[in-house]
């Protein structure tokens, strides 16, 4: 756990942030920008130290990294004995070494003996034909790989991430996300994750600190954060699921994955790569307005996943349109539809009926 | 023309000189310029102005007060006496306090603005990597500078060999101990020996003339080399903009 109560001033914002952060997985600090995300994770990493006549303190699984507290005098663990990596979104290599120094640089002031291997990082991030380049001879998208890849072979026991695709434009930033996504959870190192981009959020995040003004709104798994009708991300534009299960088979006529949703039911999902793809368990997204609802589970349509669900809530309604929150077998769906459908097949809570989805994307290790 | 051996022992004193004086330069330069490059102390002003003030007093206005610091009763003088059994009033040893003072400014102005260059988070990344203070000064601090760095050594050391008025007031004009180039020459001139202040004066203008080169080919070698870094690029304007100032 990283138990964090963080209370800081910069003129008029006030940041206060009292709680406890899972250290499993990715915990996305999400917010909009000047909410004080950054500000948190600077804190946190010992960057920046919040101002000494307020109350803080931060500690990494029993581990004291900062107190400040009107009992204990101000007490401050160096950063270079915290363990942590930082990975920020302008991609801090040494432009005085080669990418093989960079990693090694990290390699040589490991605290504790790792196994995480030089070949095997080089390898999963693909910059073994890099390694002689200096900084500048790189991509934004390559830099940001070798930060990474620096990042995980210092060992750290935390990662923090502050917005690293942002600097980079369209195509290096899948790029590095795709990367991320598969080293997700790979080696039982937490990350923090900064980010105000919903579809990272979706990709990335197990657990999500949503923050608003300097004040925490929430801090729950994704998928409570995603469905919950009192959060923001639930009503806006493109709400939607995402849900983590297990690959059941594959059906190679079709190019289809079967996706284990609960004991009974199961999705069907387009994966052209279905037959190669390593991981046994993936995480999907099905957004809002790709569900919609049916009374009679119909046979004659092109839609493959038809899937019988409870209504278990209904929005209130906002330009003519409500989400419905669905529940299959404990796995918790979105749909947003009008409020004239609801109307005319008059949709209450409780009620058994079909959710037709009609798009999933499938987005990667889980 | 022959250089005499008393000329020779001027040559082989200054250039000891100083070679001593910008070692000592470095070690203590270095570091405080790290320290006011990240400081934000009250008293950082001040020690800024001392160290910039040999730019602006007439030399003999430091050597006078030397002569006061190094004079027996003072306490600073006899502390030395005690230590090392040796004065510090015409002595090499104070000489070289005198040339570290006079050059300071040299080394610490140049490489404090070249630290502030180094954005805060290359340190901030070495140190979450596990690197201590000392380490990050060494391993990115020392490297990211390296021309800087020669540059400001080798002005500190052409400044040095140039100096005459802080010799002339703390000196004594020893031949073998502080019997510098710039004395020497004084000397043959008031003694109307023209042939040996003309070597002196050419041998102090070609060694002056080869450490500032050394400068300026770094500066041109950089800014080739590192046509495509910023970081770099903001290390050469800087460097030229501050050699041209002196």
């Amino acid at each position: 756990m990283l138990a964090i109560n963080i209370n800081q001033t910069l003129g008029n914002f006030t940041l206060q942030v009292d709680t406890l952060i899972p250290t499993d997985g990715v915990t996305a600090i999400f917010g909009p920008s000047a909410s004080g995300k950054s500000t948190l994770l600077n804190i946190i990493a010992g960057f920046s130290t919040p101002h000494k006549s307020l109350t803080n303190t931060v500690s990494f699984n029993d581990q004291s990294w900062l107190k400040n507290t009107s009992k204990e005098p101000f007490n401050h663990l160096p950063i270079h004995q915290r363990r942590i990596a930082y990975v920020t979104q302008k991609a801090c290599l040494f432009s005085h070494l080669n990418v093989k120094k960079n990693l090694q640089y990290a390699i040589d002031r490991r605290l504790v003996d790792s196994a995480i291997d030089f070949h095997d990082i080089c390898t999963r991030l693909k910059i073994d034909s890099l390694l002689d380049k200096l900084p500048e001879q790189l991509s934004g998208g390559e830099q940001q790989r070798v930060v990474i890849a620096r990042a995980l072979l210092s060992a750290p026991q935390l990662i923090l991430f502050d917005e690293p695709l942002s600097a980079l434009d369209e195509s290096h930033r899948e790029d590095v996300l795709h990367h991320l996504e598969q080293l997700h959870q790979s080696f039982g190192i937490p990350f923090l994750y900064v980010t105000h981009n919903i579809e990272e959020l979706m990709r990335l995040a197990d657990h999500v600190l949503l923050l608003n003004n300097g004040q925490l709104v929430a801090n729950r798994s994704i998928a409570d954060t995603l469905s919950d009708f009192n959060l923001p991300l639930s009503q806006q534009q493109h709400s939607g699921v995402v849900l983590e299960g297990a690959i059941d088979q594959f059906d190679a006529q079709y190019q289809l994955l079967k996706f284990k949703l609960g004991n009974n039911h199961a999705l069907w999902i387009s994966d052209a790569n279905a037959n190669t793809r390593p991981q046994h368990n993936i995480r999907i997204r099905v957004y809002a307005k790709d569900v919609s609802i049916t009374l009679q589970a119909s046979t004659n349509t092109s839609i493959l996943n038809i899937i019988p669900v409870v209504i278990s809530e209904i929005s209130e309604v906002t330009n003519g349109q409500a989400i419905l929150k669905l529940n299959c077998d404990n796995h918790l769906l979105l749909s947003r539809i009008t409020a004239k459908s609801i109307q005319q097949l008059g949709l209450t809570v409780g009620q058994s009926v079909f959710a037709q989805i009609k798009g999933i994307a499938l987005l990667g290790a889980a | 023309m022959f250089l005499m051996p008393e000329d020779i022992t001027a040559i082989l004193l200054t250039l000891k000189l100083a070679a001593v004086s910008t070692a000592i330069l470095l070690l203590l330069g270095l570091p405080l310029a790290w320290w006011l490059a990240r400081t934000s102390n009250r008293i950082k002003p001040i020690i800024e102005t001392l160290i910039a003030l040999p730019l602006i007093l007439p030399p003999t206005v430091i050597g006078f007060y030397l002569l006061l610091a190094f004079s027996p009763d003072n306490w600073l003088a006899s502390y030395w006496q005690q230590w090392f059994g040796t004065s510090l009033a015409f002595s090499f040893s104070g000489l070289v306090i005198g040339s570290v003072i006079y050059s300071l400014p040299f080394v610490v102005q140049p490489m404090q603005s070249s630290y502030e260059r180094i954005p805060k988070l290359t340190l901030l990344t070495a140190a979450s990597l596990g690197a201590n203070k000392v380490d990050q000064f060494f391993s990115v601090l020392l490297p990211m500078t390296k021309r800087s760095t020669i540059a400001a050594a080798s002005l500190a050391f052409a400044h040095t060999m140039g100096e005459f008025g802080v010799v002339l007031m703390i000196g004594g004009n020893i031949p073998g101990e502080t019997q510098v180039i710039s004395m020497a020459l004084y000397d043959h001139v008031e003694s109307l020996a023209y042939d040996r202040a003309h070597i002196l004066a050419l041998t102090l203008l070609a060694m002056s003339f080869f450490s500032l080169l050394i400068i300026y080919g770094i500066d041109r070698r950089g800014s080739r080399r590192y046509k495509n870094s910023h970081e770099s690029r903001h290390e050469n304007n800087h460097l030229r903009i501050r050699n041209a100032g002196h």
